[in-house]
């Protein structure tokens, strides 16, 4: 009686796992798609992919990668845009992740006047939209002669009110501050205190944090369009929408091969640090 | 006792190391942003656009709360009956469309990964696979659904027309509600995976005591959720929600990118707030000063949204800390 | 401590004041307001800032060293300008210019004006190129140099198209001010072998016939679908018909003293809109979205209203083909329509503080204005070149005779059309109020409201862009 009932239970769990895993799987092939409609297109022809739509890949894939490394290299090779594109995002990302991170851990592991007002502009920051005042952060960078220049792609991102925000939320649920006071006892400087003690302890909300940046600043299409001039300085994506630019002669295949490159790098950084991201989204976004 | 002053003393001269730490923030803001930030609030009471005929700059002359009317009084009239308010209607719809569903998908996900009677072997990777789409960049992700949805020969309407279940293609971007419907499903789908994640860690910090003892009861898994799991998780509820309500007022690309007009089609129906204030900004007369009071506008509307957040945290905080100095002061006294 | 901080914060604070704010001074002398306190305290601090950065934004030729800082949206310009400045012998030219692609249409106005705010930056445009949507804005203000100063005369002008010189003319005192090397008339390019199954037309003439006013032609219309059973419609888009009701505005939207009037021909337009959009006599695409751009390669769309450019880079280019007997290439013709029309084009003009005007001068009298050079461009390119004379020659050569069109001669029919552009409809409007026309044509065609709606809407929609125009 009892044996049945417990098998009856268990084939009732197993259906529940089917059923629960299937759903799974679903949602998972859902976010899949459009990545592989990406790859899918960067196998396919130009007109191919105008007259229909196909989840099944084809065979030009080298043809659009040869035509996207030629088309590049009329002006540049493909490889100096991802150079350009390399050096503004981990510049960018590294500044902003450490300043924020040091920020964060100034408001939350010290008490000083003013702490509060401080935590409390940075959120006020954060919320204020950014949609008139880059006419006038442009402007301002071409005043100080840093127009066609990295510098104000990268500097800036030391002041990310965002990162920092989310460093703190995670700061709080996983930075003990006694380890901090006996790190002093055991004559630390603070500044060592925090790069050998803190930072580490920081690893997912870092690595969270770092992924977001890079690929903020990666696929920032925008802003170093307004700032950049000379060719040999533009981004991988300022080429790939040149290549869109072509209204009357867009190569489409060309330009999904240009995507699916561009999204590559994050890819790979994203299943690297995954692990970490998992944990640093759920810790980040918990108050606990 | 002795010792314990000079702790003190100690901790007070540390305070100074908080300016240090944050003075390159503060610093850099100062440096990047705070002038233009300045300069949009000033433009807000200023009449301040261009004469498209002549290209010339008119103003800015202060013209103290003139922008603030246009933004809140119609031409007819009327109170918040303008375009801006329509925007911040459409932003508001769109990110509650989005929100529910999220929610509710997110719960399940976090109640299902949390399940010790029915284990998800695979749920590390499902995460991993079901946060990506959080990783790729609205343009991209707007024109794959653009063509998706495409009139006449796009897949779905190719789907269902093949199908026989329409007799005509649908045209979806130019219905105001399919329109809003696949902008709200984009960034469902965005961020849903996100939201698992961090209610899956709120619903791993809840004791597993709570379960247990419920269990023992007798109480079914829907008691359970409805009792233990709910009322536990609500801080954490209410500070998602905030926070997708701050960014959801932000929302720009997937509706900028996803119409052909990138005025927010059909009618002006899925433009959001911040759609109108580029607009405003950079197209027509290109009016700086009425998109400075309409930023001022939508800060406040946020700031709305954020003291709720604050208010949520601040308690908490304090409490927190609290709790910590009494730690402290209990492990200092166990060291005398 | 913190007094040293907040001095620190303060001082950095009103640094950025004192460079942001001395530009915006040089420009807006009434600057009363805004930012009040920041600007009064900085100013009387900081005189030197002031006088070096309000100084001097043209001929500062020595720190634009010796490059020609040369904007465009895409690359054909560049193109063009590396072709015509090779065939005439001007390397040393073509070297000197820093060509700047960027790439992006949308952004391309925002761009250049956050540049032209900025006369000392050494990437400052020294020619920017321009679109007919939007080039009046510039060259009615003083944003761009007219082109006496920079060397070209009267007879530089001869062989140009009349049109392409009304447009960047400055309204206030009638000087010209851009080149272009284009001329871009309008005409109707349809399928032959179609016209022949379907309407039993065999030449350009026969078909002119069946749609030369508009009532024939959505009466051809509704013939296409009806004998083809509605495999084959007479447009792709019904936004196809835009640019030639546009060109036959008898007013432009905004007249000289900002007034806004909608002319009764739009009106025209949206109801021919709804007819093709009710009857379904269009294929419902969006104009340049993917499927619109397949429509030549396959039988589903009868024909389309393109200009010179249009012909060879959008129908030409995919047609599914590159030689007679490839997908639809050699199976086009051409006809003018129910209505004259002209379509877009590019110019150029030298900016204010251009580093070099005299070598501005040259490089556009170069590619706009030598005959020969023109000759030879419109041989290789096909481009339809601003120059009579140049055209004449091709097509008394048999240049004209263009396999992709069955061998007719795409000059003998854009020539006369050339002549007789009108542009008196076009203002520095344009572009915006044309796209918020669009979306209530949009909502009128398909019946989500009636037309005094959507006109009055539209008119909402203008006073919003454009709120010191007189709506009338």
């Amino acid at each position: 009686m009892n044996k049945e009932k417990e098998g009856g239970l268990h084939a009732s769990i197993m259906i529940q796992q089917i059923i629960r895993n299937a759903i799974c799987i679903f949602l998972c092939l859902l976010s899949l798609i459009p990545f592989w409609i990406m790859i899918v297109n960067a196998t396919r022809t130009s007109v191919a992919i105008q007259s229909s739509f196909s989840m099944l890949p084809s065979t030009h894939f080298m043809e659009n990668w040869n035509n996207l490394l030629k088309q590049a290299a009329t002006q540049a090779s493909l490889w100096r845009y991802m150079g350009n594109s390399l050096i503004i995002a981990v510049g960018s990302t590294a500044l902003s992740v450490y300043f924020s991170t040091m920020t964060a851990y100034g408001v939350t592991a010290y008490k000083f006047k003013g702490a509060n007002f401080a935590w409390a502009f940075i959120m006020a920051i954060m919320m204020i939209p950014v949609q008139v005042s880059s006419i006038g952060f442009f402007r301002f960078m071409y005043q100080i002669g840093w127009g066609n220049n990295y510098l104000p792609l990268i500097i800036p991102a030391i002041a990310s009110p965002a990162t920092v925000f989310f460093m703190r939320q995670y700061m709080i649920s996983a930075l003990p501050l006694e380890i901090l006071d006996s790190a002093r006892i055991d004559g630390s400087g603070e500044f060592r205190t925090f790069n050998t003690i803190a930072m580490p302890l920081m690893k997912p909300a870092v690595a969270t944090q770092c992924i977001f940046a890079f690929i903020g600043s990666w696929n920032n299409f925008y802003t170093p369009s307004m700032l950049l001039t000379s060719q040999v300085k533009f981004t991988l994506p300022m080429f790939v929408q040149q290549m869109r630019g072509e209204r009357f002669r867009s190569d489409h295949g060309m330009i999904y091969a240009g995507l699916a490159v561009t999204i590559m790098p994050i890819f790979i950084v994203y299943f690297i640090l995954s692990k970490y991201i998992i944990a640093g989204v759920a810790l980040g976004g918990v108050k606990e | 006792m002795a010792k314990s002053k000079t702790t003190k003393h100690k901790t007070v001269e540390y305070g100074r190391y908080g300016y240090y730490f944050i003075a390159p923030f503060f610093i850099v803001f100062a440096i990047f942003q705070l002038w233009p930030l300045i300069y949009t609030i000033g433009l807000a009471f200023c009449e301040n656009y261009y004469d498209t005929m002549w290209n010339a700059e008119v103003g800015p002359y202060f013209n103290g709360l003139a922008n603030f009317a246009t933004i809140f009084k119609s031409t007819e009239g009327t109170y918040f009956d303008t375009y801006t308010f329509r925007a911040l209607g459409n932003t508001l719809i769109m990110w509650f469309m989005n929100f529910a569903p999220q929610i509710l998908l997110a719960l399940l996900l976090a109640v299902w990964f949390t399940d010790t009677r029915v284990k998800i072997k695979a749920q590390g990777a499902y995460k991993v696979l079901v946060f990506m789409p959080n990783i790729i960049t609205a343009a991209t992700i707007s024109v794959l659904f653009y063509k998706l949805f495409d009139y006449p020969n796009g897949p779905i309407n190719q789907l269902f027309v093949n199908a026989g279940i329409w007799e005509q293609p649908y045209q979806f971007l130019a219905t105001k509600w399919a329109t809003r419907s696949i902008i709200s499903f984009i960034n469902f789908w965005m961020w849903y995976g996100n939201t698992m994640i961090v209610l899956t860690a709120g619903v791993l910090g809840i004791s597993p005591s709570l379960f247990e003892a419920a269990r023992v009861d007798g109480a079914t898994s829907w008691q359970i959720f409805k009792s233990v799991t709910l009322p536990l998780l609500r801080p954490i509820l209410l500070f998602t929600l905030v926070n997708s309500a701050i960014g959801g007022l932000q929302m720009y690309d997937i509706p900028k990118l996803l119409t052909t007009s990138g005025r927010g089609d059909p009618d002006f129906t899925t433009r959001t707030i911040t759609m109108y204030i580029r607009e405003l900004a950079f197209t027509g007369a290109r009016q700086m000063g009425k998109a400075g009071a309409a930023s001022l506008v939508l800060f406040v509307v946020t700031l709305f949204f954020s003291l709720v957040l604050f208010y949520i945290m601040r308690d908490k905080d304090a409490i927190k800390e609290k709790k910590a100095i009494k730690a402290a002061q209990k492990a200092r006294k166990g060291a005398n | 401590m913190k007094k040293k901080l907040l001095s620190v914060l303060l001082s950095t604070a009103m640094l950025a004041g004192v460079l942001a704010g001395c530009g915006n001074k040089a420009e807006t002398p009434a600057d009363t307001s805004t930012e009040a306190p920041a600007d009064t305290s900085t100013e009387t601090e900081a005189p030197a800032d002031t006088s070096t950065e309000a100084e001097a934004p043209a001929d500062d030729a020595a720190a634009s060293g010796d490059k020609l800082y040369v904007y465009s949206w895409n690359t054909e310009l560049g193109e063009r300008l590396e072709l015509a400045l090779g065939l005439a012998n001007r390397q040393d030219l073509w070297d000197r210019i820093e060509y700047v692609n960027v790439g992006d249409s949308g952004i391309y106005q925002e761009r250049i004006d956050q540049l032209l705010q900025a006369p000392d930056a050494e990437d400052y445009p020294d020619i920017i190129a321009f679109e007919a949507a939007y080039i009046m804005k510039y060259t009615n203000s003083d944003q761009t140099l007219p082109i006496t100063d920079l060397g070209i005369t009267d007879a530089d002008l001869a062989e140009m198209y009349p049109y392409t010189l009304t447009i960047p003319t400055d309204k206030r005192n009638g000087s010209i001010k851009g080149l272009s090397w284009q001329a871009a008339p309008g005409a109707f390019m349809y399928r032959t072998d179609l016209a022949e199954s379907l309407l039993g037309v065999t030449s350009p003439e026969e078909m002119q016939a069946k749609i030369s006013t508009w009532d024939d032609f959505v009466a051809t219309a509704r013939e296409i679908k009806e004998k083809s059973g509605g495999a084959t419609k007479m447009l792709s888009s019904n936004g196809d018909l835009a640019e030639v009701f546009r060109s036959n505005m008898s007013n432009p939207w905004v007249d000289d003293n900002g007034v806004f009037r909608m002319d009764p021909i739009m009106e025209q337009y949206m109801d021919m809109v709804k007819t093709f959009e009710q009857e379904d006599l269009s294929c419902h695409t969006t104009t340049w979205s993917d499927e619109w751009n397949a429509g030549p390669s396959t039988d589903a769309v009868f024909g389309y209203f393109g200009c010179t450019w249009f012909l060879h880079w959008t129908i030409k280019a995919n047609c599914g083909g590159e030689k007679p007997g490839e997908g639809t290439y050699g199976l086009w013709n051409m006809c003018q329509g129910p209505m004259p029309y002209y379509w877009g084009g590019t110019w150029l003009g030298a900016t204010a503080g251009c580093s070099d005007p005299a070598a501005a001068g040259e490089i556009m009298k170069i590619l706009c204005c030598d005959t020969d050079v023109l000759t030879e461009v419109s041989r290789q390119t096909l481009d339809y070149v601003n120059n009579k004379t140049a055209m004449k020659t091709l097509s008394d050569a048999g240049e004209g005779a263009y396999d992709f069109l069955g061998g007719q001669d795409f000059i003998a029919v854009f020539a006369p059309l050339a002549e007789d552009v009108d542009v008196s409809f076009m203002s520095a409007y344009d572009q915006t109020i044309n796209d918020l026309l669009g979306t209530q044509i949009t909502e009128y065609s398909l019946g989500n409201k009636d037309k005094e709606t959507a006109i009055a809407d539209f008119k909402a929609a203008v006073a919003e862009a454009y709120p010191s125009l007189t709506i009338e």
